[in-house]
């Protein structure tokens, strides 16, 4: 994958922003405003898939997903989201993923205790990481 | 009446994106009662969930009714988040809500059926009632669905008010 791919990017929705490949890594997926558009997986789904073909073609080590700007989300958010773990645990030799977020949105700590049954993958090695709540 | 009330009724038009602005009233209104921030945004949630299933599987340009009342009855102290709408007639997500509320009942704690839930999701494709199992373990909420009053559909989430205890999904 070429230099395309290493730019920063920005999606813009209604009411939400994802700003892609920021960070002096050029790794972070930034999520800003409200996800809760009416099926929010028609786009969320096949932008999270499109990150990680991304970053197994730039053979990322880690992906962090900072949703700290994030003030609110519907499941889709979460079902989003499960799919990619789910996608980035299917093999050996994928990245590990960094989830940051902001301790004040509530709505997120208590999502995000439930996705650390993700942790880690011993048949792949791949971690999920939550920010603040992992040991 | 000595204690905080809080105490709220709309009736709008079925429209998603009235939704975002009924789910910030009530998160607003619940931090002016209660000032806990766990439970503003978990009531909020709570009603905007419950307003997304409505719109989402109600009929179109049909009037969805909410309410978040504080009861103390019997002893509880308790936040009760109602939302009534109109559903065509054998609608099928009539079943599907009857079926998942069973579902959820299935299991013990609500963080076990929203762990299953998670892990679940994208397999079969389908969107998995994700949102009403949220409701249970985020808001603590025990959700009851009543369809006898023809072509409506109630749905309630009964919530205990704060201070919550931790509690936190074991990895």
């Amino acid at each position: 994958m070429g230099a395309a791919a290493d730019k920063e990017k920005v999606i813009e929705r209604p009411t939400a922003t994802v700003h892609l490949w920021g960070g002096p890594a050029k790794n972070v997926v930034h999520m800003v405003g409200v996800i809760r558009e009416a099926n929010a997986e028609a786009w969320l789904t096949p932008l999270l898939s499109d990150i990680h073909t991304t970053a197994l073609a730039r053979g990322l080590k880690e992906v962090e997903l900072d949703i700290r700007a994030l003030e609110y989300a519907n499941a889709a958010l979460w079902r989003s989201l499960v799919v990619w773990i789910k996608q980035i645990r299917e093999r050996p030799g994928t990245y590990n993923l960094r989830v940051t977020w902001d301790p004040g949105r509530r709505w997120q700590e208590i999502a995000l205790s439930t996705l650390r049954v993700f942790g880690f993958d011993s048949k792949t090695g791949v971690r999920v990481m939550i920010e603040g709540l992992d040991p | 009446m000595t204690v905080p009330e809080l105490r709220m009724s709309l009736r709008f038009f079925a429209d998603w994106d009235r939704i975002e602005l009924v789910r910030r009233a009530v998160s607003d209104s619940a931090d002016a009662v209660f000032a806990d921030e766990r439970f503003k945004d978990a009531i909020g949630m709570v009603a905007s969930e419950l307003l997304e299933n409505a719109v989402k599987y109600g009929a179109v340009d049909a009037l969805v009714e909410l309410s978040v009342i504080r009861s103390l009855d019997d002893g509880a102290d308790v936040v009760e988040v109602v939302v009534t709408n109109e559903v065509k007639a054998a609608s099928p997500s009539v079943d599907a809500l009857r079926e998942r509320l069973a579902w959820l009942r299935s299991f013990e704690d609500p963080v076990e059926a929203y762990t299953a839930a998670l892990l679940s999701a994208g397999d079969d494709g389908s969107e998995g009632g994700l949102g009403l199992v949220r409701v249970a373990h985020e808001g603590r909420a025990t959700l009851e669905c009543d369809v006898s009053h023809g072509g409506r559909v109630r749905v309630s989430a009964t919530c205990p008010t704060p201070p919550w205890e931790e509690r936190r999904a074991t990895a």
